[in-house]
């Protein structure tokens, strides 16, 4: 599909959902959990998918967001907008650091240093009453004034979702120009990219920094809509539950860790079929997926459409030109 | 102009000298052959000057300069080079691969990195098409769109080449490009040496073929048990007895 065409599609598709969840408070809960999951997944593909590092530090990249947006929210009210870019700089500087101090190691070490950090994080937020209000979390988080405009929940889902459009077309332009070539490459020769002069390891630093922010976005989306922050939303549970999505939407495109967070939220919290042994029922259905199309739904689908093409310029060729 | 110089490299791999104190100069616009019999020390020589290698005494200087750092800072030093087995990313396409030497060439500093990074995001920065597809033109190339993995062994070599001619030059190293290339490939490669030449890039060329080598080189060094045991002009190293017993006896 032309750069344009996949532009026109996923706008149209990204307004017809934001039109589908108008219609009930509940679809909206839903939808703003898609918005979450998919950021997330996005923060996560964007290391993972073209530089080959994985990162498990998300459920704190995400709590960050939240946090200092409650923070804020609580402490300077007036400066609530302010909150947006210190969250990003705090998640960036701590991946950029995690990246920089496994950066001659491989990518088992990066994977568990981030794992402890989001650990660590966690604990953190349940053990700090006075900073993070422990438990408990905090509450009453007020709606940020925007140019003198306050959105009203409905307004915010909607960011929200125009959030995960721009993202997603930016990372996927991203792919394919120079930065995300050298990116490709040294995933898959750093020999070769080093010999063509491309900084490889500031390359993968700079790719979990940008994953971490949009990680970050995630974050805040959920505290702005929710108007409240928990500890427990970010357990490394997040982590694993976000980690399938990528994968199982397709690593070929950032959209398909779009649709994976998509199909994780219908699977699991839209039918009443998967509510008890959802979780199992899930992993189950991703093991399927990945043995029948291991590019991931959107892989499949893009794989299918290729043979239908072909098929059908097969069967247009007359019969005795074979 | 000397273009690279090397002093005194010394190599030894876990208490096996590899290399022992060898020393040779490449002008620039000039075409250096280096030769020698398998496990020679030519590859590790290569390595060495790249970065890719450590070496334990010996100064490497490239247009004057000591050359050291990192295999990348060496690149923006003005240096590239192929590999004896070829080095691409077997899931990017052929252009892709050679686009990768651009993308080197134009992601020297952390600025630039940033830079590149926020356009790619952007708008989908049409990566210099034009550029890419000229140099996969000279080389005898097509069909860039065929994954990096699907394609013969002389073609990555041409690929390969291809990406290196992108940055921009000052030194070239090819170790054996013409091993597997087929005849179109060998003559396109000729040309496309010949013309770098032209342009003062300075070549330093492995290749068993001496034939082709002597044909192409403008001096030449023997390498044997890691020392240069002859070096000079074409026309005196094959008059030399030594190379003639050494080397073309043994083709
Ligand atoms: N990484 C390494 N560790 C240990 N020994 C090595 C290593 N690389 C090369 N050697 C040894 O160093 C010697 C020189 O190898 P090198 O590859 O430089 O030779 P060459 O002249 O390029 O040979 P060829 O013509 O076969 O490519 C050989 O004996 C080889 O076994
Ligand atoms: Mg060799």
């Amino acid at each position: 599909m032309s750069a344009a065409r996949e532009r026109a599609t996923t706008l149209a598709l990204s307004v017809g959902f934001l039109l589908y969840i108008e219609s009930s408070a509940y679809l909206q809960d839903l939808g703003t959990l898609v918005i979450v999951y998919a950021l997330l997944a996005l923060g996560m593909y964007l290391p993972l998918a073209l530089c080959g590092s994985l990162s498990l530090a998300y459920n704190a990249y995400a709590a960050i967001g939240a946090y200092v947006v409650a923070i804020f929210s609580r402490s300077a009210p007036d400066l609530l907008m302010l909150a947006v870019p210190v969250a990003i700089l705090i998640s960036m500087v701590t991946a950029a650091l995690l990246g920089f101090v496994t950066r001659r190691l491989s990518g088992f070490h990066l994977a568990v240093a981030t794992m402890m950090f989001g650990i660590a994080v966690h604990t953190w937020l349940l053990n700090t009453d006075a900073v993070t209000g422990g438990a408990t979390g905090i509450g009453d988080i007020q709606t940020p004034v925007v140019f003198g405009w306050t959105p009203d929940r409905s307004s915010l889902i909607g960011l929200g979702v125009m959030l995960v459009w721009l993202i997603a077309t930016a990372i996927a332009g991203l792919r394919g120009s120079l930065v995300g070539i050298a990116m490709r490459a040294q995933r898959e020769s750093e020999l070769a990219a080093a010999a063509s002069g491309v900084p490889t390891a500031a390359l993968r630093i700079l790719a979990l920094a940008a994953g971490s922010a949009i990680a970050t976005l995630a974050g805040m989306v959920l505290a702005l809509v929710n108007h409240f922050v928990l500890p427990d939303s970010f357990t490394i549970k997040l982590v694993f539950l976000v980690l399938f999505m990528p994968v199982l939407g397709g690593l070929a495109t950032p959209w398909g860790a779009v649709l994976g967070a998509l199909v994780v939220v219908a699977f699991t919290f839209g039918f009443d079929f998967f509510q008890g042994p959802g979780g199992l029922t899930f992993g189950l259905l991703t093991l399927g997926v990945l043995l029948v199309a291991p590019a991931g739904l959107l892989g499949g689908l893009a794989a299918l459409g290729l043979r239908l093409r072909r098929g059908f310029a097969a069967a247009r060729v007359p019969k005795g030109a074979r | 102009m000397t273009a690279l110089r090397c002093t005194d490299i010394r190599k030894a791999y876990g208490g096996v000298d590899v290399l022992q104190g060898v020393g040779f100069a490449v002008s620039a616009g000039e075409i250096f052959g280096l030769c020698g019999a398998n496990g020679a020390g030519k590859t590790t020589l290569m390595d060495i000057i790249g970065g890719q290698q450590t070496h334990d005494t010996g100064v490497i200087e490239l247009d004057g300069r000591t050359l050291v750092g990192d295999v990348a800072s060496r690149a923006h030093a003005g240096l590239a080079r192929t590999f004896q087995r070829p080095q691409v990313a077997a899931d990017l396409t052929l252009r892709e691969n050679i686009a990768l030497g651009l993308a080197g060439a134009r992601l020297g500093s952390v600025g630039q990195l940033v830079r590149g990074f926020v356009a790619g995001m952007l708008a989908r920065t049409t990566v210099a098409i034009e550029l890419v597809e000229t140099a996969a033109t000279d080389l005898s190339l097509d069909r860039l769109d065929r994954r990096a993995g699907d394609v013969t062994f002389g073609e990555l070599r041409l690929v390969e080449l291809a990406r290196a001619l992108l940055q921009r030059p000052r030194l070239i190293m090819l170790d054996e490009p013409f091993s597997g290339v087929g005849d179109n490939g060998i003559e396109a490669i000729v040309e496309a040496l010949r013309r770098l030449r032209a342009r003062g890039c300075a070549i330093l060329l492995i290749d068993h073929n001496v034939d082709l080598l002597t044909a192409l080189a403008d001096r030449m060094a023997l390498l044997a048990q890691g020392e240069i045991v002859v070096t000079g002009t074409v026309a005196a190293c094959l008059a030399d007895e030594v190379f003639r017993r050494i080397y073309v006896g043994a083709v």
